[in-house]
């Protein structure tokens, strides 16, 4: 069985390194010497670059560096997946798309639509990561008052209607949130592949219906004993429908051929942060479960980078302060290459099947993490060898 | 007066020569697809077609069975710069906050060439089809609140709204998002709740009315309507064109065509309006066709043009050969098409080999 492993496409900007301070590639900070896509031209304009550029590079870098793909996140602050997608897949060869979206945004058949016309432009590339939304006033800035529980039965409804569509007309449906009179994906559309499917969400709710349409069930990464259970969980309800589960497991990577380098870049980054920027840490608006899974795993008071070690009873590297310098979950694992890719290993031990990692700045550490790490996952070399 | 301006089509169903729809209809039957091409290779090689052939512009016509208009445009941008590209919406098939957040990442990328086309008189089977069961003023009702929400999150960064179909809490674009420009609206319906839908929201409307009469009557609605809410909005019309050297050629192409094509909306066969005109003649609501030599096809554009129409959204089969020919024959007797600005002009410093002075260096 391959392990698939994806890069990230940063839609929300990127930055040089941990200690870079501000976002200095994409245009989420003000344009100046430094910045990269759009960037300052030797005559001091705007070098006319634009952040699909520079998401075209990393794309581009991650499928040389022995990616599959990428995914492509999508909150309020970031560039649109289903715009920079079509957009890009010309310019990829064999780079997977996948696209992070919450299904109460589209109804399901034009979500169908848009995603066979992808298919037939990309040669078949397209992923999905359905997310079902954090709550709280994010929800509201996107216009979707549907409560929690009710979030993740529309999502499930939601995948039945949408591949019900794809097998063509003709299709009818009536349930709590779709209705549809004589639909179906018309010929040849309907002679694509439905994507495959990940699944985020931490929640009963959200098990039940990964468990119901997931083909991957997409988790943070926590300590290992925590993510077995959870794992265990939803292969129960994954064997209630009557299907089998795969598990994938998506972190970033700070990895270097020493333990000190790595450290002495977290120690960069640590530098520069504001009192500000340490306090963001606890905010807990949102009704995420998964979220305040991972609050669970550290101290309630911060006062150095050496406070939020993970786990290291198992072995070093996990470190839970990732989202001190960009946007997203704060577990990640930071090391040497071999210790990298022995996380990698352990992880697939209790049972993940993909994964989906991101470094900083995402465009030189495709490179590093696809050269110097992935070759020493020993589960991917017996994969290979099989 | 400020000339029209014209758009060609990006066909998002199949082409094909007219009377070869069978056989080597490009996007289905036709060779490409067992070489390892894809229907988006050739609709790359309209879009270029259209920019080669000096468009300011493609519409992507939204059609129950094709490829996705928002798909089609980006798919080609990155390639053709230039070009605006317009790919038809539907309003009750997604949430006007995420249609918004697309169009402004389109706009980013693109460096602000999209607009929308938003077709205000579906096909209610078709709409039923995708999950959407509103009707008549209560389908306006919730399309004035998309259009209206969508322009609200573009525009402010804190913006709140409660509608009966949408609500928005502290909603609206940050920095790098915020600051693009909103879309041009281009809208196509000819009944009173289209024409009001279009004097509210729409810059470009395009008549679909199928009688000259009716066509003209429509126009002047549109104006009125307008009027009463303080906007302009353009006048456009969208035209199949055959044009051929001859009226005889041009008569035996329009027949071939009519072959294949299905009828207009209303279940009834193409029938002239007048001269050169025909109503009726697509399976696209309201689609008319200009048919004739390349005089009359141009004399009958420049008439439309001096009577108020200012957008002019044209295709013919197949769309990459027509989109040149129309360049070639028509575009040169257009009043206003620019063909003198594009020219580029000659270096001076070119000599031709006989001014060149025996041993000079060259």
């Amino acid at each position: 069985m391959s392990i698939d492993i994806y890069w990230r496409l940063p839609m929300h900007g990127c930055k040089g390194g941990f200690d870079s301070g501000r976002p200095n590639r994409g245009d989420w900070s003000p344009l100046q010497a430094g910045n990269l896509g759009p960037g300052v031209a030797s005559d001091g304009g705007n070098d006319g670059e634009t952040f699909a550029d520079h998401l075209a590079d990393i794309a581009r870098a991650a499928e040389q560096s022995g990616f599959v793909g990428g995914l492509l996140v999508n909150f309020p602050g970031t560039d649109e997946p289903w715009t920079l997608a079509p957009a890009l897949a010309r310019e990829t060869k064999t780079f997977r798309f996948m696209i992070a979206f919450q299904p109460g945004f589209l109804a399901p058949p034009h979500a169908a639509r848009l995603s066979a016309s992808l298919q037939r432009l990309s040669g078949g590339r397209l992923v999905y990561n359905i997310i079902t939304g954090g709550g709280g006033p994010q929800q509201l800035w996107w216009g979707d008052k549907v409560a929690h529980d009710d979030r993740y039965a529309r999502t499930s409804e939601f995948l039945d209607v949408l591949k019900g569509v794809w097998k063509g007309a003709p299709y009818n449906f009536k349930g709590r949130f779709y209705q549809i009179e004589n639909g179906g994906l018309p010929a040849p559309l309907s002679e694509t592949a439905i994507p495959e499917i990940y699944f985020s969400g931490s929640s009963d709710a959200a098990i039940a219906a990964a468990g119901r349409h997931s083909d991957y069930y997409l988790s943070h990464l926590e300590p290992l004993e925590s993510l077995k259970s959870k794992l265990d969980h939803v292969r129960e309800r994954a064997a209630k429908e009557g299907r089998t589960a795969k598990f994938s497991l998506r972190f970033d990577i700070l990895a270097r051929p020493t333990p000190e380098e790595a450290w002495a870049e977290v120690a960069r980054g640590w530098q520069t942060l504001s009192a500000e920027a340490v306090a963001k840490l606890n905010d807990l608006r949102g009704d995420s479960v998964g979220f305040r899974r991972q609050l669970a795993f550290r101290p309630a008071q911060i006062t150095g980078y050496n406070d939020l070690h993970v786990d290291q009873q198992i072995g070093p590297g996990l470190w839970g302060g990732f989202s001190l310098f960009r946007g997203g979950p704060p577990i990640g694992v930071v090391g040497s290459y071999e210790q990298a890719a022995e996380w990698l290993d352990r992880y697939r031990s209790v049972g993940i099947d993909s994964f989906i990692l991101a470094g900083t700045p995402h465009l030189e550490e495709a490179f590093r993490v696809g050269e110097e790490v992935l070759p020493l996952v020993r589960a991917r070399k017996q994969v290979l060898a099989a | 007066m400020a000339h029209p301006t014209f758009y060609w089509t990006l066909p998002p169903s199949g082409d094909g020569r007219p009377g070869r729809a069978g056989s080597f209809a490009r996007g289905g039957a036709d060779p490409s697809a067992a070489l390892g091409f894809t229907y988006y290779d050739y609709l790359l090689q309209v879009a270029r077609a259209a920019k080669a052939s000096g468009f300011a512009g493609v519409v992507i016509p939204w059609d129950a069975n094709g490829e996705d208009p928002w798909i089609v445009a980006g798919a080609v941008v990155r390639q053709i710069p230039g070009l605006t590209f317009v790919p038809t919406l539907q309003p009750g098939f997604s949430t006007p906050v995420y249609v918004a957040k697309m169009s402004v990442s389109y706009q980013r990328l693109s460096g602000r060439r999209l607009g929308w086309a938003l077709e205000l008189e579906g096909d209610p089977a078709v709409r039923r089809a995708h999950g959407d069961f509103l009707t008549g003023d209560d389908w306006f009702a919730r399309a004035d609140e998309w259009v209206v929400a969508a322009r609200g999150v573009w525009h402010h960064d804190d913006w709140s709204f409660e509608g009966r179909h949408y609500a928005v809490e502290a909603g609206g674009f940050e920095i790098p998002l915020a600051g693009q420009q909103f879309p041009e609206l281009t809208t196509a319906g000819s009944s009173a709740a289209a024409l009001a839908f279009a004097a509210r929201h729409a810059d470009v409307h395009l008549l679909s009315s199928p009688e000259r009469v009716t066509l003209t009557d429509e126009a002047a609605r549109l104006q009125k309507a307008a009027g009463e809410t303080g906007r302009t909005v353009a006048a456009g019309l969208r035209l199949a064109v055959i044009a051929r050297a001859t009226e005889d050629e041009a008569k035996r192409d329009f027949e071939r065509a009519l072959l294949e094509v299905s009828p207009g909306k209303r279940g009834e066969p193409a029938r002239p309006i007048e001269a050169h005109l025909w109503a009726g003649f697509d399976r696209s609501a309201g689609s008319h066709a200009l048919v004739g030599s390349y005089e009359a096809v141009a004399a009958k554009l420049n008439e439309l043009a001096a009577q108020g129409i200012h957008r002019f959204v044209l295709s013919g089969r197949p769309h990459l050969e027509e989109a040149y020919r129309f360049a070639e024959r028509v575009a040169p007797r257009l009043q206003g098409w620019g063909i003198a600005a594009r020219v580029p002009t000659i270096p001076t410093t070119h000599v031709t080999p006989a001014q060149v002075p025996a041993g000079a260096a060259v």
